[in-house]
């Protein structure tokens, strides 16, 4: 018996394109009032590789390209049958809705900040909490600038922090990609590096506490 | 899983691989603990960190 493995939530796609999932099999589109999932049928639960984590990517990539407002979804999510996700999203429809008017018309850009350590301003004789605390204070004035240069193209901020390594997931309106990206090379250099990469599908602004 | 993935890493794959695998709408909470287990959060880990030495190492790609 075959479950279905699930790509994406979208706001009425403009025409249902033809795309072929994980395992090759062709991707449905699934209608719950006005939220169409995108879902593929699958034998069992899909091992994280590397191939199947492309091909989840790719069909979502897809999706994004024909839809006005997407959320994708996270990798692995299996239901058992059309019925249970028509349940799944009917109980879940105004978060969905909200999340989807949230992402319309726009992509997201993330942010791989790595600030240099700076002399003196991270303790090494303190425990790894104050560290935390230090490297946090730090990279949260070293990032204001940035910010304020930003505020006008951005809707929406996701960050997250490991140790000195800022990762912040921006969402974009379309057409303002390339004015973003020159906004954030002018700050490349001095005290941090910066990694841009996108647009992507709005992927951080799809996670369920976003909504 | 985590050499595999190493291994390959480039940027792209690991940004591939964080937003695909960490971030997006959770459905079924129960059967996302069966896929994102701890090895696959340490793959995040790695994967981050891999990028942050990217970034010090070479220019990133355009």
């Amino acid at each position: 018996v075959s479950s279905l493995y699930l790509y994406a939530i979208a706001a009425e796609p403009r025409g249902e394109i033809p795309l072929e999932g994980l395992g090759g099999k062709r991707v449905s589109f699934w209608r719950c009032d006005d939220i169409v999932a995108a879902a593929s049928e699958v034998e069992a639960p899909p091992e994280p590789t590397v191939p199947a984590l492309r091909a989840h990517h790719e069909v979502v990539e897809r999706l994004g390209s024909s839809a006005s407002a997407l959320l994708p979804v996270r990798f692995g999510c299996v239901l058992a049958d059309a019925a249970e996700l028509t349940r799944t999203l009917r109980s879940r429809r105004e978060a969905i809705q909200r999340a989807l008017r949230r992402v319309r018309g726009c992509v997201q850009m993330t942010l791989r900040i790595y600030l240099r350590p700076v002399e003196g301003a991270e303790p090494s004789g303190q425990g790894p909490g104050t560290r935390y605390l230090c490297a946090r204070a730090h990279g949260g004035a070293a990032l204001a600038p940035l910010r304020d240069a930003l505020c006008e193209l951005v809707r929406g901020e996701r960050e997250e922090q490991d140790g000195r390594l800022f990762s912040v997931h921006h969402l974009v309106p379309r057409d303002a990609v390339e004015r973003y990206r020159a906004a954030v090379d002018a700050f490349q250099g001095g005290g941090m590096k910066i990694h841009t990469s996108g647009p992507w599908a709005p992927y951080a602004f799809a996670r369920e506490e976003a909504w | 899983l985590e050499p595999e993935i190493i291994e390959q890493a480039d940027a792209s794959l690991l940004e591939v691989i964080d937003h695909v695998l960490a971030q997006g709408v959770i459905l079924r909470g129960e059967l996302m603990l069966g896929v994102a287990n701890v090895d696959l959060v340490y793959v995040r880990l790695s994967a981050m960190l891999c990028a942050a030495d990217r970034l010090f190492d070479k220019e990133p790609p355009k």
